[in-house]
């Protein structure tokens, strides 16, 4: 009679902590404020534990990576050396494309990413998750960050490639979504020459560090999608991000169910996987 | 008391360590759940009451550093603590391999219990290919750690007035 006791007692804990975790589930995936705040306290508290162990960690994780890829990295270097040359020639170029671009931008009155001030951040490491793409950055909302701005890396005048979206602050630290995160999407269009070619969304996809680029057909002719294309930021009045920032190139089609609809896989402009130094992008401008 | 104060260092390290240490050592891009080995060691220690209660805190605590819903992670570990106490209640003697064959199977079955809780509530791809072969090398990774875990949390979790505790000699 007692270990039914027992027995009855103990499934009726589990059931109680079976059903608090489902309305906390319930609560955050509607948004709540109260759980944001309660993830930015823990961070504020738990954040001078992890600097402490990062400025013990880091280091050492940095020397063994180093010592393990010599040889790569010496190719890398001077493969990056040839690409630093070609993008130095394709910068002077486009920059006349830029003016013109920007002066047109004026005149429709479109917010760009020269109307937000960026704030340079170190990625201070990769996420804790296994089943989400995430890093952590060295700033927070002390240094005026916050959840839903925009991160890149490059210069915002010349072009930035986007590579996440903050999605938790504390006071000294931010999370930031990468954008190859199955929960990541965005608005985009291909630009194809010198010409935009067809919008669409590019969303993460599990398994995989490929981007999908799905086309919004509003007519009855296919699109055409080259790889080789570069897709960038649509933008907008409503929208989360600025125009023109670079999200990846079209490495190759994808069918995706209809006889007209294409889909493409998008290849990350970067290495999401070795960022170091990125810059959150203060968009939309808080006037 | 103490005990309570042990368990929450536990807990304190345990999340310190997931978001630092086991960011950089990744196999095949996957990190183990440290909480969740340390989950197991107090269900196999103290029974499914203390597991699942244990494994409930130590889930929210991991909950609030990553993106997934706060809770999931709560859900699996607060189910697999229970299971864990459970099973320990029917063993008779134990081997040296018992922590990481209770690290690997505990850290598996605590993998689905994720996997499936998210893919009820709507989390994308969580019911795919990819994210069992996740699920199966951080199990593996969870077996490795727990030869280390186990011993660690099993005497922070003994209680004050057992013959092994930690006792300050006066």
């Amino acid at each position: 009679m007692v270990v039914y006791r027992h027995d009855r007692r103990r499934r009726l804990t589990l059931v109680l902590l079976v059903i608090t975790s489902l309305a906390l589930i319930s609560l955050d995936e509607r948004g709540s404020g109260l759980i944001d705040s309660a993830r930015t306290a823990a961070q504020d508290v738990i954040s001078p534990l992890q600097t402490l162990a990062d400025d013990v960690i880091n280091p050492v994780a940095d020397w063994f990576d180093g010592l393990g890829r010599a040889n790569e990295l010496q190719d890398q270097n001077q493969q990056l050396r040839r690409q630093l040359a070609d993008a130095r020639s394709e910068i002077a170029a486009a920059k006349g494309s830029a003016a013109r671009l920007a002066e047109l931008e004026k005149i429709l009155d479109l917010p760009s990413i020269d109307d937000s001030t960026g704030i340079t951040a170190d990625v201070v490491s990769q996420g804790a998750g296994n089943f989400t793409r995430t890093f952590q950055i060295s700033k927070g909302s002390n240094s005026g960050i916050v959840k839903g701005f925009p991160v890149v890396v490059g210069d915002t005048t010349n072009g930035a490639a986007l590579v996440g979206q903050v999605v938790s602050v504390s006071k000294s630290r931010a999370v930031v979504r990468r954008i190859d995160d199955r929960n990541f999407g965005v608005g985009a269009h291909l630009v194809q020459g010198a010409n935009f070619g067809p919008a669409g969304t590019a969303t993460g996809q599990p398994g995989s560090n490929l981007l999908r680029f799905s086309v919004i057909v509003d007519s009855a002719t296919g699109a055409v999608l080259k790889r080789g294309d570069v897709a960038v930021t649509l933008g907008g009045d409503k929208d989360l991000f600025p125009p023109n920032l670079v999200i990846g190139s079209v490495v190759h089609e994808v069918g995706a169910g209809g006889a007209i609809a294409r889909d493409a896989e998008l290849r990350p402009i970067v290495d999401l996987d070795a960022l170091t130094v990125v810059k959150v992008l203060k968009y939309p401008p808080i006037p | 008391m103490i005990r309570r104060i042990r368990l929450g260092l536990v807990i304190v390290v345990c999340v310190v360590l997931q978001t630092t240490l086991f960011t950089h050592l990744r196999i095949d891009g996957v990190g183990p759940d440290v909480g969740l080995v340390a989950v197991l060691a107090v269900a196999y220690e103290d029974g499914a009451d203390t597991g699942a209660i244990f494994g409930f805190i130590m889930g929210l605590a991991i909950d609030l550093f990553l993106t997934t819903p706060l809770g999931l992670s709560a859900l699996s570990f607060a189910v697999t603590g229970y299971a864990v106490g459970v099973f320990q209640a029917g063993v008779v003697r134990t081997t040296p391999w018992l922590a990481p064959l209770l690290g690997g199977i505990g850290g598996f079955f605590g993998g689905l219990v994720f996997l499936t809780a998210g893919a009820v509530v709507g989390q994308p791809g969580f019911l795919s290919f990819d994210s069992l072969r996740i699920v199966l090398i951080a199990s593996f990774y969870d077996a490795l750690i727990a030869v280390v875990v186990f011993p660690i949390v099993r005497r922070a979790a003994r209680h004050d007035d057992s013959p092994s505790a930690w006792r300050v000699r006066g």
